[in-house]
């Protein structure tokens, strides 16, 4: 199956200057674990950029019910690092390396930049380890306000991906959560949508969450991994697009 | 010596924390009204009955001065940040303010060893918010902001 | 789309008959995400799972437990206020407008700076800047404002229009206790009271909240 070529759909996403997104997510599992010994020094050289940092610390414990006895282990296993206004996050711990932008999304480019300097810097510090899976993830929460005297939103006018709810017998549907997944061309896509709290006042937000994962001849190298990843951003353009209705979109406006 | 109240025409100043200053564009325009309310008990300090603060006229008839010893004194007892303020009250106002509220508001010079212009304003209705916003509007004659105040009138006695 | 390709994402095959298996032992659990929304939908799958489970293996979700690590200082506990308001602006920064949202970003870094705090003061209560937020994008003010934090931790916020004075304490839980001064010719008024956010505009309506909220000419809080 061949892919939706993204110059040709009409409806390929735009900038909006309300996105949605609180959150975008370059996400790199690999096969063995960072070295414990190059934490410190991937952390020193990526301050610059994120000079907050954090432990990534893993807490074991340990109980012997025989011997009514309790044991705790401590183990620094990588650290979380984030940009002085802590919508950059980057996280490289055990066996992962993800790049996060969180609201107010600065566009494809900036995160792209910033996510694919952060990488160089990481792997010419730990060295190469192999990629196991590479992942593009993109959260949005869609902030639907409540008529005057309403009680809820009909999702469905915003969402084209929905539940379809035989009424009657069914009322109103209170919270939702569903996920499906797709194979589009080897690459794993999982649609998650939900009701999530609203933080908005007389508001009713929906999660449309896609989340696109390469497991099989993953590249390698660098110029490849990239153009995987611009050509996954595309395929979320596509899909979310494909998600939404204009309702929605004149929400983004 | 019992507790002397103070002239209506005299004014009493205030040290309110930087948090309780309001400023807009960094310009101090005026109090919260919180910064004349009475505390609630803590872990380190039981409930306030009164609020705190120094004679101005006590010191110095004029406003400068007064608030230049007023600082003095209080550094002496504790610490004072760049973004705290003073606010210089008028007694009179105060009482009136009061007497609106059916409160009968003393405002007593009681010094201390430390605090020779120490000055307790008693007799406040704890839980009466418009009491507290009216006498930020109109009992206050000035805020001063301590930084700027170091800086411009300190420099130049 | 065949099955066959997806069940290469499936290191463990899952099988129908299990009894121990959990009835949606298929659900994919996000993995990669560190914002407020990938939490809420992690939760929502666990919820699901919990719920469905009829071996016991799924953990009913406990109480929080407080890991304290060491001691913090005042620096850092003001430092990670400043953070947690920060990082609670960013769920809600597409509907805000940039400059505003910076400046707010200031103010914060001026009430919250450890130079300026008294150890006595009390530390902002996270659920009253929840409140603020929720205000601002409720409410809309576009007049300037000024911060501050009341002797029991709660954000407040304060307009001066020429004589005329309101204050507003956010509480938690969208709650707002607000007093004010309004001069009308040579008459004054005063009021306070503790209402929800939501009724908030009708309860100040008599004395014209707009008259404290708007600036025609100030630019927008949110988008």
């Amino acid at each position: 199956m061949t892919l939706p070529n993204s110059d040709n759909n009409e409806a390929v996403s735009g900038q909006y200057p309300k996105a949605p997104i609180t959150e975008a997510v370059i996400d790199f599992r690999f096969a063995d674990s960072i070295p414990q010994e190059s934490y410190a020094r991937t952390r020193d050289k990526l301050l610059d950029n994120y000079p907050l940092s954090s432990d990534w610390v893993e807490g074991i414990a340990s109980f012997d019910m025989v011997k009514r006895s309790g044991s705790f282990q401590e183990a620094v296993r990588g650290f979380r690092l984030s940009s002085v206004d802590q919508v950059n996050v980057a996280i490289i711990a055990d066996k992962r390396f993800s790049v996060s932008r969180l609201a107010p999304y600065s566009g494809w480019e900036d995160f792209r930049t910033r996510a694919r300097e952060t990488w160089g810097v990481a792997k010419a510090t730990v060295g190469y380890r192999k990629i196991e899976r590479i992942g593009v993830r993109y959260i949005n929460r869609i902030d639907i306000p409540m008529g005057e005297n309403a009680t809820g939103v009909e999702i469905s006018k915003y969402l084209a991906f929905r539940l379809d709810v035989p009424q009657p017998p069914f009322p109103a549907i209170q919270l939702q959560t569903s996920q499906a997944i797709f194979d589009f061309d080897g690459r794993m896509v999982i649609i998650n949508t939900g009701t999530v709290p609203a933080p908005l006042v007389k508001h009713v937000s929906v999660a449309l969450d896609i989340d696109i994962g390469l497991e099989r001849d993953v590249p390698q190298a660098d110029d490849a991994l990239w153009a995987y990843v611009d050509s996954t951003r595309d395929l979320k353009n596509v899909l979310f697009e494909a998600s939404i209705t204009d309702a929605a979109r004149a929400l983004f406006q | 010596m019992a507790p002397q109240p103070l002239p209506d025409e005299h004014h009493f100043v205030r040290h309110v924390r930087g948090a309780l200053v309001q400023r807009v564009n960094g310009k101090v325009v005026g109090c919260f009204p919180d910064a004349f309310k009475l505390r609630d008990a803590s872990e380190t300090r039981a409930a306030e009955t009164y609020i705190s603060a120094c004679w101005l006229e006590w010191h110095q008839h004029d406003c400068d001065l007064g608030i230049q010893s007023v600082v003095q004194e209080l550094s002496n007892g504790r610490e004072l940040k760049a973004r705290d303020a003073f606010a210089v009250v008028q007694v009179k106002k105060m009482k009136e303010i009061g007497l609106s509220r059916g409160q009968r508001i003393r405002v007593l010079h009681e010094p201390t060893e430390k605090s020779p212009s120490y000055t307790a304003v008693r007799a406040m209705n704890r839980d009466d918010q418009e009491l507290l916003q009216l006498i930020a509007a109109e009992a206050i004659s000035e805020t001063v902001d301590l930084e700027s105040f170091v800086k411009t009138t300190l420099k130049h006695p | 789309m065949t099955s066959s390709s997806l069940q290469f994402y499936r290191r463990e095959k899952v099988s129908g008959l299990d009894p121990a298996q959990s009835l949606f032992a298929t659900l994919a659990l996000p993995r990669a995400g560190v914002s407020d929304t990938a939490s809420a939908l992690s939760d929502s799958f666990l919820e699901i799972l919990r719920r469905t489970d009829t071996t016991g293996r799924i953990q009913p979700r406990s109480a929080s437990i407080e890991v304290t690590t060491r001691k913090t200082s005042l620096v850092e506990t003001l430092y990670e206020i400043r953070a947690n308001a920060k990082l609670m602006t960013s769920r809600v920064a597409m509907h805000l407008d940039k400059e505003w949202r910076l400046s707010l970003f200031r103010n914060l870094d001026e009430i919250l700076d450890p130079e300026a705090w008294h150890d006595d003061d009390p530390l902002l209560a996270i659920p009253s800047f929840e409140t603020f937020l929720r205000f601002s994008l409720f409410i809309k003010p576009n007049r300037q404002l000024s911060l501050g934090v009341s002797n029991q931790g709660n954000l407040l916020l304060g307009w001066i229009v020429g004589k005329d004075r309101l204050s507003i304490e956010m509480l938690p839980q969208d709650v707002l206790r607000w007093v004010l001064v309004r001069y009308v010719g040579d008459e004054r008024e005063s009021a306070a009271g503790q209402v929800p956010l939501l009724r908030l505009m009708a309860v100040l309506g008599p004395f014209d909240p707009e008259h404290w909220f708007a600036d025609h000419g100030a630019a927008a809080t949110s988008r």
